[in-house]
């Protein structure tokens, strides 16, 4: 329990009891994925077995298993589609595949995968649009490939086409895709973070953001998108806003070195990144002004708080301004309290040792958590098991 | 580190010793040091101690880290020690109890050594597999003693690496 200068409460309470997992060596649960209903949570990590966890028939227990046999290492990360009814997995064996998920009395069935190649390494990240319309995957060859999901005429069928193939200088870590547009956010050993968005068929690149002085581990957008947070091995993590700048006409530009990035990521047998280079080149004349450009910034940062890289932020749906952290050990929860000009963020919650080896990654439960019943935490770890928290906070406006 | 060391990454096997094909050395003449016999001084736990250690957590000192990691072979002289040419020293080896962290500072023998990295690899993989998986290991270059210190760091520091 803390108890903070403004005297209130907070509790981090393990509420799954029993701590699931496997029983394997090299058992490291790398990422965890709520099903968009809130019930249901997906977990991945050094065996190619991704499990489903549920406390729908009361405690929570693993409820399914699939065996992505067709990944020979580590499942990295994985993402549900905003339906619920497909999942995304991303390995290190440089492959990501789209699993079709249906849930009968029988239990999980995975009736349809597709296995989607291209990067030249390890998988880092992958992520659904909120439309549904993309999927993107990005890599340690430096690359983001973005994905145009195209169901197939009959409706039962889905397609995935290269859209886009965009750069960092570095390993991509993460893909973040806004709430409400179809703009991508990227993070990078590269220290910056980068928005993409497109214009017809091409994607180009909106926004670098720099500041952060070492890899951006994660980044967590806010509900309504006019905010998010990054988390980087720098230790700190920052606050950014948009400030939207409608009196200018900005002129938005391709990101010239991105083409020259994109040529030496080297995926040149991809007849999809030729095509996307060709139209760069060749529309580079012409540029375009939006109506109106918004500008990110850094709003906050949070220094000194972690001793360790932080591997994952995640930032709770239904509350303003309440983000929790992993690092280390340790699941640490920061609230922006105060008004108008006093507000900033505050530490409320440090739960030192969250699991007995680092937490990988954090995700709060979609379904927005009210003061009765708090709001739901899922945390992972190298210990090889996945817990779920429950957050309650006096302070619930 | 871990994309490379993963049990089913077959093509760079940690056994301890790499040998490099190199036909010229980097460094050639490299200054050999000599060790420190300290064998005789080992502590000798008494019997009754031991099975009351069973029950405690194991308390680890920079001598123990030492012990895993001065008989490393070097890649460039497979007949040497990490220890003979200095580039690991018990001095620069902090063991931190308080926040569960290892700490091993070792210095290249020149400063634009071009297997740093892979030292730096070693070095990491091997107190990852002999000491308590509740320990954080940090294996950095010794301040100022590389060219591409701050690359080198990162990349050992990386997680996934």
């Amino acid at each position: 329990k803390f108890s903070s200068f403004l005297s209130f409460m907070d509790t981090l309470e393990d509420v799954s009891r029993a701590l699931l997992g496997s029983d394997e060596d090299d058992s490291t649960v790398w990422c965890i994925a709520w099903h968009p209903e809130g019930k249901l949570i997906a977990s991945c990590g050094q065996g190619v077995v991704v499990r489903f966890w549920s406390s729908e028939s009361g405690g929570w227990r693993q409820v399914g298993e699939l065996d992505a046999n067709e990944h020979s290492r580590t499942i990295r990360s994985l993402a549900w589609r905003g339906d619920g009814d497909f999942l995304a997995v991303g390995s290190f064996d440089s492959n990501a595949s789209v699993f079709r998920v249906v849930r009968t009395e029988k239990g999980m069935q995975f009736p349809k995968v597709t296995r989607l190649e291209g990067h030249e390494n390890e998988v880092k990240g992958v992520a659904w649009s909120t439309s549904g319309e993309f999927l993107a995957t990005c890599s340690r060859d430096k690359s983001i490939f973005i994905y145009d999901v195209c169901p197939a005429d009959d409706g039962c069928e889905v397609e995935y086409e290269v859209s886009g193939v965009v750069s960092h200088n570095q390993d991509v870590k993460t893909v973040v895709w806004h709430p409400k547009e179809d703009m991508l956010f990227s993070g990078s050993y590269d220290d910056t973070i980068k928005i993409w968005g497109h214009s017809g068929d091409d994607w180009d690149c909106i926004h670098t953001l720099g500041g952060h002085i070492s890899t951006i581990w994660s980044l967590a957008i806010s509900p309504d998108g006019d905010e998010f947070a990054s988390c980087s091995q720098d230790r700190t993590v920052k606050i950014w806003s948009k400030a939207s700048t409608t009196s200018q006409m900005a002129v938005r530009q391709p990101d010239p070195f991105a083409l020259l990035r994109a040529a030496s990521a080297g995926a040149g047998a991809f007849s999809a990144i030729r095509g996307y280079l060709h139209r760069q080149w060749s529309r580079s004349g012409q540029q375009q002004s939006p109506a109106n450009s918004s500008v990110w910034s850094c709003v906050a940062t949070l220094q000194g708080y972690h001793k360790r890289p932080i591997l994952a932020v995640t930032w709770l749906p239904g509350l303003d301004g309440c983000i929790a952290t992993a690092s280390g050990k340790a699941i640490r929860v920061f609230r922006r309290v105060g008004e108008g000009i006093e507000r900033s963020w505050c530490l409320q919650m440090v739960q030192e040792m969250a699991h007995s080896l680092d937490v990988n990654h954090v995700t709060w439960s979609p379904s927005c958590g009210d003061s009765e019943a708090g709001a739901l935490l899922a945390s992972c770890g190298d210990d090889g098991t996945v817990k779920v928290w429950r957050y309650k906070s006096d302070m619930w406006v | 580190f871990r994309s490379h060391f993963g049990s089913s990454h077959s093509s760079l096997r940690v056994s301890g010793t790499f040998f490099l094909l190199m036909g010229d050395k980097e460094n050639p003449n490299p200054t050999v040091f000599a060790v420190r016999d300290d064998t005789s001084q080992k502590r000798r736990v008494p019997v009754w101690m031991l099975a009351q250690a069973d029950n405690e957590m194991e308390q680890l000192d920079s001598d123990e880290v030492f012990e895993m990691v001065r008989s490393l072979k070097d890649p460039e002289h497979p007949e040497l020690t990490l220890e003979q040419l200095k580039v690991v020293n018990k001095e620069h080896v902090v063991v931190d109890s308080t926040n569960e962290q290892i700490t091993v500072q070792f210095t290249p023998t020149i400063p634009t050594c071009s297997v740093a990295t892979l030292i730096g690899l070693t070095l990491k993989a091997k107190l990852c597999r002999s000491m308590p998986r509740r320990f954080a290991v940090e294996v950095e270059v010794y301040p100022g003693k590389h060219e591409q210190e701050a690359a080198i760091n990162k990349q050992l520091a990386d997680k996934e690496r």
